[in-house]
């Protein structure tokens, strides 16, 4: 099954409880049950932290940009690129339209 | 049965219905309240039915039947339980003190990890690699440049307790092969031949065990090439220490272990740093591989 695309309208949240934890520079997060390890960079973490409820991509690239001091549009793409990921190994739930 | 030997190993106090010569420098007073762990002899312990090594998973523990040697049951991180095969000979303890011994330390939940470990100065270096990749060889070397012998094979370590991670002292004892007994000119120790291969050697090192526990300052994977330490980090670290220092992974999987082993695995790594260590696998090399650490450790 090919994953829909990713847009700014669509909301995102994640669909398994998975318990990070760093090493070095890193997140490490075990999925005892997949029997999976994920690693995710710091701006990746925040990103994960910030999806544990429903968000639309949209207002998660203004939240970063203001966080992070750069244009909502500019980190769009990166943000697609690792929620498209996520949604890839079943991590993330991605719904058309905004909740509620 | 009467149990009349009493260890100190791993931090556990060990009552033995069998002598364990190998343990002979952890000998300890028995212990006025229950021991922590009691190694038994039954003659009524039955084989697994098993293929040789295959363990078998039962209510409180694991089995597993060496051909030819004897069998084991691991219970409850408490009990070791031995039936010899007739005319089974030192192999006993090999299995008792290897697999047997690990399967008990996982039900205990203790970290262990197949590595040699050296001690100078009061800090601890621990040196993991798959058979052959020169673990007991280097730590002979390090012993001869004034190192103590904290482990060999086997090691306990405590990633829990303290902010920097601990190991505890093992037996005495190296494997070496007769050209690195050679190489280090070592004649006035005492050898047994190995189990399983004849140009091998356990050695038993003069002058006893350290007794106390000691901060492990680095861990380090052994491979060949060029000489080169490489620190790495994150999950590459992780998945290296894993592949590269699990000792009977198959048993870690049997007993459903894994996530619970892999969380311990970065916690060490949390305290201690990975580094991979090549060098070339030539004996004459010995003394740049030294040199290389000593200047990694500031020696």
């Amino acid at each position: 099954m090919v994953a829909p695309n990713i847009s700014p309208q669509c909301t995102v949240s994640q669909a398994k409880k998975i318990d990070f934890s760093d090493l070095d520079e890193e997140y490490l997060g075990l999925d005892a049950d997949a029997g999976y390890i994920y690693s995710l960079n710091a701006t990746g973490f925040h990103i994960w932290e910030r999806i544990a409820e429903p968000i639309t991509v949209a207002a998660l690239c203004a939240e970063l940009g203001a966080a992070f001091n750069i244009a909502p549009a500019a980190c769009e793409p990166d943000v697609i690129e690792l929620l498209t990921a996520l949604q890839t190994a079943e991590l993330i739930t991605v719904q058309d339209g905004a909740v509620g | 049965m009467k149990r009349a030997w009493h260890y100190c190993y791993f931090g556990l106090r060990v009552a033995s219905a069998l002598e364990i010569p190998e343990w002979a420098t952890l000998a300890c007073e028995a212990a006025a309240a229950q021991p922590d762990v009691e190694i038994l002899v039954d003659p009524d312990l039955p084989p697994t039915g098993l293929q040789s090594h295959y363990p078998l998973a039962e209510a409180d523990g694991v089995s597993f039947t060496v051909a030819e040697v004897a069998t084991y049951a691991v219970r409850g991180g408490r009990e070791i339980v031995v039936n010899p095969f007739p005319q089974a000979g030192g192999g006993v303890r090999l299995y008792l003190l290897g697999t047997a011994w690990s399967l008990l330390c996982y039900q205990r939940g203790l970290l262990i990890l197949h590595a040699s470990v050296t001690a100078v100065n009061g800090r601890a270096y621990a040196f993991c690699g798959p058979s052959g990749s020169g673990k007991s060889t280097l730590a002979a070397a390090l012993l001869r440049a004034g190192h103590v012998l904290v482990a060999d094979d086997l090691v306990r370590c405590d990633q829990e307790a303290f902010d920097q991670a601990i190991v505890y002292p093992a037996a005495p004892r190296l494997k070496l092969w007769q050209s690195a007994l050679d190489h280090l000119q070592w004649t006035a120790v005492t050898k047994t031949s190995d189990h399983f291969r004849t140009d091998k050697y356990h050695v038993l090192l003069p002058g006893g065990a350290p007794q106390q526990t000691f901060p492990l300052d680095a861990i380090y994977l052994l491979g060949w090439g060029p000489p080169r330490l490489q620190r790495l980090t994150g999950l590459q670290a992780l998945q290296q220490l894993v592949a590269q220092a699990t000792y009977r992974g198959t048993y870690i999987k049997a007993m459903g272990l894994t996530p619970a082993y892999w969380r311990q695995c970065q916690r060490l790594l949390q305290r201690t740093p990975l580094y991979r260590f090549t060098r070339l696998q030539n004996l004459a090399q010995l003394p740049g591989s030294l040199a290389l650490l000593q200047h990694h450790w500031r020696i």
